[in-house]
C-alpha cells in the first residue's frame, strides 16, 4: 500500500448522513469508464463511422461497383471523387462496398476466433491435468500446421465464397491466441479468489466466466485485435493471391486489382491507397479501444500529468 | 562530530491525476557514526521514501519537494550523475525488501559479488573473487558457494549474500529496508546476530527500517515511529518502548501479543485507511475536532533525546 | 471434554516437484492426526515449508490427500465424497485466505461476493441479511458497494471472514489471516474471530507463525515441524512449558525487547542437534518410547486437555527437516525450500 492509495479512499469513518460520493471512475463498471474515456470513445467512433459507411454503401453508392467500363483510369476529380482504376470503376464506390465484405469477415473471424480461444483457455486453465495437455496437444496441432499452405489447400478444395474464407481463417487463426489465453488464465487461476470461489461452492462454469474471465478484459481484447485485425488483411492475402472469391469486392480484392492492374510502376496511388488506409484505421481504432482498457485495468500506465516542481526551503 | 546522515524537513510528494499525495513531510532525524537508527511505520507511513530519498532513487511521480539531506557533512541533493554513482555503493549501501528475491537467477553469487568490485573498483577478476570469499565468510557462508546459483540457496542463506554484497565497498551507512519479513522466525534471529556481528566489526550507522517493533527495539539505539508521512515520536529505543509518549506509539507498543504473563484483552487501532478527512484512529469522528489527529503537529522536545509530536496543552487524542 | 468437530487420521499429502527429466516427490505432511473440538479455536504454529497450509488446503478439499482420513461428524468425507466436496461440507467447513489482496476477485464489489456465499447455499440475499452480516464483522453498510482495492487490508480480511460467515459454518480453517495486515490493525482481527467464537461457538483452525498471536487467541495450540506434529495442548501450556526442543527453538527466536541476551548460539546448536539425532528421550520412563513408532508422550493436563509431545527418539522423518534446521549455518547442504515451492506450484 503505498501512499498514493491512501489519500484516495472514501473514508469510512464520516458521519453516515451522505451516501458516499462517487469517487471518479472507480465505482463504475468497465463499460461506463470506456465511454468515458477519450481513447477508447474515439476508437469506438472510428469503428462506427465503417460499420456505418459499410450499412449505407448500397446508399450512398449505387449499383454495381465492379461494373467495367471504357472511361480508364483517371484521377481523383469532382465526378470521382477518389479517381477510376483502370477498369473505369468509381474507387469511392469500390472502397464503399469493400468495407461491407472487409467489416464482416473480419470481426466475425475476430469474434469467432477469440470466442475459441477463450474457451480453450478457460478449460485448459481450470481444469488442468488431462484436459490441459489434451487442449494442449490440439492448440499445438494447429499452432504447428504452416498457415499459408494450409489456407491455399482449403481455399482450393471448398467452394469458394465468403462463408469458406471466413471459415478457413477461423481455423488457421485462434491456435495462437488460445495459447496466450491460457497463460493468462493459468496465472489467475491459480489466485486466492479462485481458490475462495470454490470453497464458497461456485460451479465451474461460474467460476471460468465470472470469475477468472473478468480478470482477463485487456488480454481478450488484444487477442481481439490482433484476430480482427488478421481476418482482414488474411482475407486481402488470400484474395490477392487469386485464391479467395474475386468476384467478391473488399478492400483486399481492391488491392488485388490495383496490383494486378500495375497501379504501382503507373503512379495511380489513388487506387491502392484507400483501401489501405482503412485497413490500417480499422485497425488503429482497434488499437485505441485496447489502450484504453490496459489503462483501466492498469492504473500504472495512466498517463501523469507533470507540473513544474516548487522547491520550498 | 558530523553525524554520519541528516535529513532536516524532508518533505516528499507524489503527483499524479491531478491529485498530490503527500508521502513524507517536515522529517527530520540524524544518524550518528555506528549507531542504528529504527525508522517504525506501517504500510503507507512514509518510511520506505524516506530510504529511497535518501538513496536518490525517487522516481517520479515521487519528488523530493523541501528540505535537505546531508552525508557527512555533503549535500545528498545536490550531486550530479557521476558523484552519485561515486556516492551510491560505496558511502551508502541499501538492502532492499525481499532482495533476496531480486539476486539474478542466471549469475552464480560469486559472479554478482565480483561484479561489485569489478565495477566500482576497477579490480581483476581474481584479485575479485577473493575478495568475493572473505567478504561470504564475513556473514558465515562457507566461500566455496561462491559457484552456488540463488535458487539453490536457502532463503536466509540468499539474504546473508544480499547482506554481504552490500558491505562489500565497507560503507559508512547501510539502509536496511524490511530485511528479515520474508523469512521464519528462526532465520531471523540468525541474520539479525549476523547484522549485529557485522556492525560492531566495521563500524558502519544502520538505518533499519520494519514494521515489527519488537525486533526493532531488539536491535536499535534510537528509533522513530512514523505516522501518517510524519515522524510522532523520536527517542532511544528503551526510552520508547518502555514508555511511549504518542497514542500512535502506544498503539503500536500494545499491539503485540505478550508470550509470557496472563491473557488480556488488547484493542489495536481501528482500521480504516488516512485520508485527508479522517486519521483512523477511531470509528467514528468525535463532534470536537478541534484536537483532530489528521494535524500531526511538529516535534516538540519534551526531555533530552526525546521528541513528540504532541500540541503543548498533552491532550490525548 | 468438548466432542471432536473434525477429526484427521494419519494425514499424508506429496507433491511432485521437478520438471519431466528429475521428478521428485516432496512429503509436505506426514501422517498427521488430531482433532478440532467444535466451537473452539485451535492454532496451528510452524513455519514457512512445515506443511500447515498444505494441511488447511487438505481440509478445504483444495486439495487431494495422499492417504490419510478426514472425519466430519464422524463420516470420512475423503472417500463419501471422493473427487468434489460435496455442498454440505462446504457449508459446514469454510476458508479465510491469507492474503487480503488477493484473496478478493478485483472485480466484484463486496456485495457480490456476500450475495453469491448466502445464495448459494440456501439463503435469500435480502438487504437485512447482508447489511447485518458487513456490521457482524465490523465493517458499514455503504462499504457493500466498494470494490476491494478501495478497502484497507483489515477491512479486506473482515469481508473475507464475512463471506465465511455468509454459509453460517461449524468451522472456518483461518490461514494466517493476520500475517499480511498492518501490526496494528491485527488485534482486532483477531478479537472478531474470538467474538465469534464466543457468540456463534464456530470452531476454528488458526494457522500461523505468530506465537504471541496464538497464544492470545487459541484455546489449543499445535506445533507442527517438518511436516509432522511435534507438540500439542492447552495453547498456554504449551507456550510456558514447552517440552519438545523444537518449541524450545521457536519460543527462543521470537524477538522479545523485555528478554535481554536473547540469543545464544551454543543453546540453539544444542537444540538443533536434539531435534535431529536424539539420543535421549525424558518423557520415556514408562518404557513408552519408540524410535519407529509416532509415539505421543502426556506431560500434563489442563481441564481435560492433555498436553502431549512426541516422543524425542523420533527424529522428523523427512529431509525437509534437515535442510531447514542446518541450512541456516552449516553451508555445507544444498537446501531449497522445497515445500514451499511445492504448495505454490501444485495451487
Amino acid at each position: 500500500m503505498t501512499a498514493v492509495d491512501i489519500a484516495g479512499k472514501t473514508p469510512a469513518a464520516t458521519p453516515p448522513a451522505a451516501p458516499t460520493a462517487q469517487g471518479p471512475g472507480r465505482r463504475r463498471g468497465l463499460a461506463r469508464q470506456l465511454l468515458g474515456s477519450k481513447k477508447a470513445l474515439s476508437g469506438l467512433c472510428l469503428l462506427a463511422v465503417f460499420a456505418l459507411l459499410a450499412l449505407l454503401a448500397p446508399a450512398l453508392a449505387p449499383g454495381d461497383p465492379s461494373l467495367i467500363n471504357s472511361t480508364g483510369s483517371q484521377a481523383p476529380s469532382g465526378a470521382h471523387w477518389l479517381g477510376t482504376t483502370t477498369k473505369g470503376q468509381d474507387v469511392l464506390a469500390l472502397t464503399l462496398w469493400g468495407a461491407r465484405s472487409s467489416m464482416f469477415v473480419g470481426f466475425t473471424v475476430g469474434l469467432a476466433a477469440t470466442g475459441i480461444a477463450i474457451l480453450v483457455g478457460l478449460a485448459s486453465a481450470y481444469f488442468g491435468r488431462l484436459v490441459d495437455d489434451a487442449l494442449t496437444l490440439f492448440t499445438n496441432v494447429f499452432l504447428l500446421l504452416p498457415g499459408l499452405p494450409l489456407l491455399v489447400i482449403l481455399a482450393a478444395f471448398l467452394p469458394p465464397g465468403t462463408s469458406t474464407v471466413v471459415l478457413v481463417l477461423v481455423i488457421t487463426g485462434w491456435a495462437g491466441s488460445a495459447r496466450v489465453l491460457r497463460a493468462q488464465a493459468r496465472s489467475i487461476r491459480g489466485k486466492d479468489f479462485v481458490a475462495a470461489a470454490v470453497v464458497t461452492g461456485e460451479r465451474p462454469l461460474r467460476i471460468m466466466f465470472r470469475e477468472i474471465l473478468p480478470n482477463m478484459a485487456s488480454v481478450v481484447m488484444t487477442t481481439l485485435l490482433g484476430c480482427v485485425v488478421f481476418g482482414i488483411t488474411s482475407q486481402a492475402a488470400l484474395e490477392f493471391l487469386g485464391l479467395g472469391d474475386s468476384s467478391v469486392v473488399s478492400w483486399g480484392t481492391n488491392l488485388y486489382w490495383a496490383s494486378n492492374d500495375g497501379a504501382l510502376m503507373t503512379g495511380t496511388w489513388w487506387v491502392f491507397v484507400p483501401s489501405g488506409l482503412c485497413i490500417a484505421l480499422v485497425a488503429f481504432a482497434l488499437a485505441l479501444v485496447n489502450y484504453a482498457v490496459d489503462e483501466i485495468t492498469n492504473p500504472r500506465l495512466r498517463s501523469v500529468k507533470r507540473r513544474p516542481v516548487k522547491r520550498r526551503g | 562530530m558530523d553525524p554520519v546522515l541528516e535529513v532536516r524537513d524532508l518533505r516528499v510528494e507524489y503527483r499524479g491525476d491531478g491529485r498530490t499525495v503527500v508521502g513524507a513531510d517536515n522529517v527530520s532525524f540524524e544518524i550518528g557514526a555506528g549507531e542504528i537508527f529504527g525508522l517504525a511505520g506501517e504500510s503507507g507511513c512514509g518510511k520506505s521514501t524516506i530510504a529511497n530519498a535518501v538513496m536518490r532513487l525517487l522516481k517520479p511521480p515521487a519528488e523530493i519537494t523541501a528540505g535537505s539531506i546531508r552525508f557527512q557533512g555533503r549535500d545528498v541533493l545536490a550531486l550530479d550523475a557521476r558523484e552519485l554513482r561515486a556516492f551510491r555503493w560505496r558511502e551508502i549501501a541499501m538492502v532492499f525488501q525481499s532482495a533476496m528475491n531480486s539476486l539474478n537467477p542466471v549469475l552464480t553469487i560469486g559472479e554478482q559479488i565480483v561484479d561489485i568490485f569489478t565495477t566500482h573498483e576497477k579490480m581483476k577478476k581474481r584479485a575479485a573473487r577473493e575478495r568475493a570469499g572473505e567478504l561470504l565468510q564475513l556473514v558465515g557462508i562457507d566461500p566455496a558457494r561462491l559457484k552456488a546459483y540463488p535458487h539453490q540457496l536457502s532463503g536466509g542463506m540468499r539474504q546473508r549474500v544480499v547482506i554481504a554484497m552490500a558491505v562489500a565497498l565497507r560503507p559508512r551507512l547501510l539502509i536496511m529496508d524490511e530485511p528479515t519479513t520474508a523469512l521464519d522466525v528462526v532465520v531471523q534471529q540468525e541474520i539479525m546476530a549476523q547484522i549485529r556481528d557485522l556492525q560492531r566489526e566495521l563500524g558502519f550507522s544502520i538505518l533499519f527500517i520494519t514494521h515489527d517493533m519488537s525486533l526493532m527495539v531488539e536491535l536499535s539505539d534510537r528509533m522513530g515511529v512514523m505516522y501518517g508521512g510524519r515522524i510522532v515520536e523520536l527517542a532511544d529505543a528503551k526510552d520508547l518502548f518502555a514508555e511511549p509518549l504518542h497514542p500512535y506509539s502506544e498503539a503500536l507498543m500494545n499491539a503485540f501479543p505478550p508470550l509470557t504473563g496472563p491473557r488480556q484483552e488488547l484493542t489495536g487501532l481501528f482500521d480504516a485507511p488516512r485520508t485527508a478527512d479522517s486519521c483512523g484512529f477511531h470509528v467514528r469522528c468525535p463532534e470536537d475536532r478541534s484536537d483532530c489527529s489528521t494535524n500531526i503537529p511538529d516535534l516538540r522536545e519534551v526531555a533530552p533525546g526525546r521528541w513528540v509530536a504532541r500540541s503543548l496543552e498533552g491532550a490525548p487524542r | 471434554m468438548t466432542e471432536a468437530l473434525l477429526s484427521v487420521r494419519g494425514l499424508t499429502k506429496d507433491f511432485q516437484v521437478g520438471t519431466v527429466f528429475s521428478r521428485r516427490r516432496v512429503r509436505a505432511v506426514n501422517d498427521v492426526s488430531f482433532d478440532l473440538p467444535a466451537g473452539r479455536i485451535t492454532a496451528l504454529v510452524g513455519e514457512s515449508g512445515s506443511g500447515k497450509s498444505t494441511i488447511a488446503r487438505c481440509l478445504a478439499r483444495l486439495e487431494q490427500p495422499t492417504a490419510g482420513e478426514v472425519l466430519l461428524d464422524g463420516e470420512d468425507v475423503l472417500r463419501t465424497e471422493r473427487r468434489r466436496a460435496s455442498r454440505a461440507y462446504r457449508r459446514k467447513v469454510q476458508m479465510v485466505f491469507q492474503d487480503p489482496f488477493g484473496s478478493l476477485n478485483p472485480v466484484h464489489r463486496i456485495e457480490h461476493f456476500l450475495t453469491r456465499a448466502l445464495v448459494l447455499h440456501g439463503h435469500s440475499a435480502t438487504p437485512e441479511a447482508l447489511r447485518e452480516l458487513i456490521e457482524t464483522v465490523g465493517l458499514t453498510e455503504d462499504m457493500l458497494q466498494s470494490y476491494p482495492h478501495e478497502l484497507s487490508g483489515g477491512q479486506r480480511q473482515r469481508v473475507s471472514i464475512a463471506r465465511a460467515l455468509a454459509v453460517e459454518p461449524r468451522l472456518i480453517l483461518a490461514d494466517e489471516p493476520t500475517s499480511m495486515l498492518d501490526v496494528s490493525v491485527r488485534v482486532g482481527v483477531l478479537n472478531l474471530m474470538r467474538r465469534l467464537r464466543d457468540e456463534r461457538n464456530i470452531a476454528m483452525l488458526y494457522i500461523t507463525h505468530d506465537l504471541g498471536s496464538a497464544r492470545y487467541l487459541a484455546d489449543t495450540t499445535m506445533v507442527m515441524f517438518a511436516g509432522e506434529l511435534v507438540e500439542g495442548g492447552d495453547a498456554l501450556a504449551v507456550m510456558d512449558a514447552p517440552a519438545h526442543p523444537y518449541t524450545r527453538l521457536l519460543l527462543s527466536a521470537v524477538p522479545d525487547p523485555e528478554r535481554a541476551g536473547s540469543y545464544d548460539p551454543v543453546e540453539r546448536a544444542r537444540l538443533r542437534e536434539e531435534i535431529l539425532n536424539p539420543t535421549s528421550c525424558p518423557y520415556g520412563d514408562d518404557g513408552t518410547c519408540s524410535l519407529t513408532e509416532p509415539v505421543r508422550h502426556i506431560v500434563g493436563e489442563i481441564d481435560g486437555q492433555p498436553h502431549w509431545v512426541r516422543c524425542h527418539l523420533r527424529a522428523p522423518a523427512s529431509d525437509i527437516a534437515r535442510r531447514v534446521l542446518k541450512a541456516t549455518d552449516r553451508p555445507d547442504v544444498e537446501a531449497t525450500d522445497d515445500t514451499e515451492k511445492a504448495e505454490t506450484t501444485a495451487a
